[in-house]
């Protein structure tokens, strides 16, 4: 033990996992905020030699990937009197270091030369429309000629690629580094409870039971799942991926986007509370559709890259917390429509995108036996 | 047989050539000292002549007698702490190694395992009945004792492996015996770049603190404890940076195969291995010697100094009466 080594750990928020460890005294780290949810956030450097901190450092910083809305004409502790003319700009070009407002005052004069640059660009703007149709016939040839030459259309290939999952946290310098800062030690489920009632209860039922049918309150058809109990980490994940994207859905991506980071917890911690919600009346399911159901839960299919259910998920799908959602008592549509979801992707965001190579292997039929394995799971099947 | 055990021999006096730099007295070296003995018998594959297997579907399992008992041996296998109470000091179960109830392939599975037996082990220098393999992993990956060799326990657990080997030739290397072998990393393995690893792939199910996960209102554990004192101890395999990598490699995170690069497989295996767990049963009350005559390895943290504690210090867990 002769020279200990140093290292520094760079932590995100109230996060306790390092987000990113550097060795040596020195190193370059690289920081995408655009896996942080916009607002203030905060990183902690803690320098260490051996297993002793020497050192510790915090900076405060505020994330702002939406637009950047800029105000000429009003600043900070301002007096002013009667009507005001003010200048409003949300761009994304007003992101940066620091909002440059003077650049969007327009009433400063131009600069001559900015005269010239105006006419060459509408002679540039003059040159490309004139020649347009000549390169859109081109196309029109090329396309024809693809075409004809793959007739039997080819499967759609997924959009883009996933996007990295956000417990996905690769340490290395440089790399992705989303983290969810969630505590449900300080969410308050009160306000969680009002905000239920506010926006979610008129889809999810009144006690997170769910239901698949008409919506009460936007009258339209959709399978609306029970959210009753869901562990809080979970149920704040889902929210974050609504408004992120990775879980494609335009009703719920709303709703995830018109509330913050802390509501979502304060909602994600009422939901778990109401884990003594009874669950719907459950279909009926014959016995070998159990029967092959139980043997994917408790074998899965391994040779089709399919994990047993009972895995992660706890016997009989009671779901593990913090992660792990509960599949007993789930709805079978919903159940189907999700493994339909992760197979396609319009959902990416299973932890460690675990889901995918389940969805990919399952089979119509095991998937049908799952969806109504797990709704009988639940008390609604008991009575 | 002959040439299994000239196999075995030739495995044997690789390992100890290797070794040589370390022993003790070159022209004697002393068995004990092979820990690598794991190594040298999970790697054993000859390169060609594994024969493909597949066990049967648990729905084969003869309503009778037996039938029974191969029930019983899924039941200890999967809940080994509530079922096998009086041998088990942790809180594993033995599918947390050999997954999805021993019939995974790549991850010693038990159908696979079943035909090797007997055989020579340098673990404990002698031809090994299967009922002795078990006794010694209820030794050292249960922290345990040993169940009796005509127990209820091990009748059941053998009727088990023997009905999942059903068709298996004897003595045959089937496909996806014991763990898939893994290169040497490019780098030495490190602790801190495997605590990275931890962090982002392994701490979502057993917990940042390694201590595994419950399902609600459950005793089992439904994500095992991976160091400490419901974890293997430092006799176990698993103890082996080398097996634990082969091990995270082909099987970990769960399901996904090769999600981890060697390299981090190599990582993760020493951040797991620079915690402190039970005491190794075969401990002599002196802490060098006991590492080296079972820990003389390459790459053991067993007896080294890891954030301020001596691992395998006979304070940190005295090693019961039993």
């Amino acid at each position: 033990m002769t020279e200990k080594p140093k290292r520094i750990l760079v932590y995100l928020d109230g996060v306790e996992t390092p987000l990113a460890v550097l060795e040596g005294s020195a190193g370059d780290f690289s920081l995408d905020t655009t896996g942080i949810p916009d607002g203030a956030h905060r990183l902690r450097f803690v320098t260490m030699t051996g297993d002793r901190v020497t050192g510790e450092r915090e900076v405060a910083f505020t994330v702002r990937n939406g637009p950047g809305i800029a105000v000429a004409g009003l600043e900070d502790h301002d007096e002013v009197r009667g009507r005001l003319a003010l200048k409003v700009g949300a761009t994304d070009a007003a992101v940066g270091a620091r909002l440059d407002i003077p650049s969007l005052e327009l009433h400063r004069g131009l600069p001559f030369w900015m005269g010239g640059l105006a006419l060459a660009v509408v002679i540039l703007l003059a040159f490309i429309l004139a020649t347009e149709p000549l390169r859109f016939n081109a196309y029109q040839t090329q396309a024809a000629a693809v075409r004809s030459a793959t007739v039997p259309a080819a499967p759609p290939k997924p959009a883009d690629p996933p996007p990295p999952d956000p417990m996905r946290i690769a340490l290395a310098p440089g790399s992705f580094l989303p983290v969810l800062d969630f505590d449900p030690a300080k969410a308050d489920a009160t306000h969680g409870g009002a905000l239920y009632v506010q926006y979610c209860a008129g889809c999810h039922g009144d006690r997170g039971q769910g239901h698949a049918g008409q919506s009460a309150t936007l009258g339209q058809q959709g399978i609306y799942p029970r959210l009753a109990g869901q562990p809080a980490a979970y149920a704040y994940r889902q929210l974050y991926s609504f408004a992120k994207g990775w879980r494609q859905n335009d009703v719920m991506q709303a709703m995830a986007s018109r509330l913050g980071p802390r509501d979502w917890g304060d909602v994600a911690v009422y939901l778990e509370g109401l884990k003594g919600t009874p669950s719907l009346p459950a279909p009926p399911i014959r016995s070998d559709m159990r029967e092959l159901a139980h043997a994917i839960l408790i074998l899965g299919r391994p040779e089709r890259g399919v994990s047993r259910c009972d895995g992660c998920h706890g016997p009989d799908g009671i779901g593990v917390a913090p992660y792990f959602p509960a599949l007993g008592g789930q709805d079978a549509h919903y159940f189907a429509a999700q493994m339909e979801a992760f197979r396609d992707g319009r959902r990416r965001n299973s932890m460690l995108r675990l889901m995918e190579p389940v969805a990919h292997g399952l089979t119509p039929r095991e998937i049908e036996a799952l969806s109504l394995y797990f709704q009988s799971q639940g008390s609604g099947s008991a009575d | 047989m002959r040439l299994r055990i000239a196999l075995q021999v030739l495995a044997l006096s690789l390992v100890i050539a290797s070794e040589a730099g370390h022993a003790q007295s070159p022209g004697q070296p002393d068995l004990h000292a092979i820990d690598q003995s794991w190594t040298a018998e999970l790697n054993a594959p000859p390169p060609s002549g594994t024969i493909p297997f597949a066990p049967p579907p648990e729905v084969s399992i003869p309503d009778d007698a037996f039938g029974l008992m191969v029930k019983r041996g899924i039941a200890i296998f999967t809940d080994t702490p509530a079922q096998a109470k009086p041998y088990v000091a942790n809180g594993l179960t033995c599918a947390n190694c050999h997954l999805d109830r021993g019939r995974r392939a790549g991850s010693t599975p038990m159908w696979a395992a079943w035909v090797t037996y007997p055989r020579f082990r340098s673990k404990n220098d002698r031809v090994n009945t299967m009922a002795m393999r078990i006794q010694g992993c209820f030794r050292f990956s249960m922290n345990g004792t040993p169940p009796p060799d005509d127990s209820e326990i091990m009748a059941a657990l053998q009727s088990y492996f023997f009905w999942l080997a059903t068709g298996a030739p004897t003595g045959a290397k089937l496909e996806g015996a014991g763990f898939p072998t893994l290169a040497e990393p490019a780098e030495a393995p490190s602790i801190e770049r495997g605590g990275g690893v931890f962090a982002a792939n392994c701490a979502a199910c057993h917990g940042a603190d390694g201590q595994g996960r419950h399902a609600p209102g459950l005793q089992r554990y439904q994500f095992p404890p991976l160091w400490g004192a419901n974890s293997y101890n430092w006799g176990a395999g698993m103890e082996s940076i080398e097996v634990a990598a082969r091990f995270i490699h082909a099987n970990m995170p769960w399901g996904l195969k090769d999600a981890l690069s060697l390299q981090q497989a190599w990582d993760v295996a020493m951040f797991l291995d620079s915690h402190e767990r039970p005491q190794d049963p075969r401990f002599t009350g002196d802490l060098a010697e006991t590492r080296a005559r079972y820990h003389n390895s390459k790459w053991s943290l067993y007896g080294t100094k890891q954030n301020g504690v001596l691992l395998g210090d006979p304070a940190n867990y005295p090693l019961a009466e039993r």
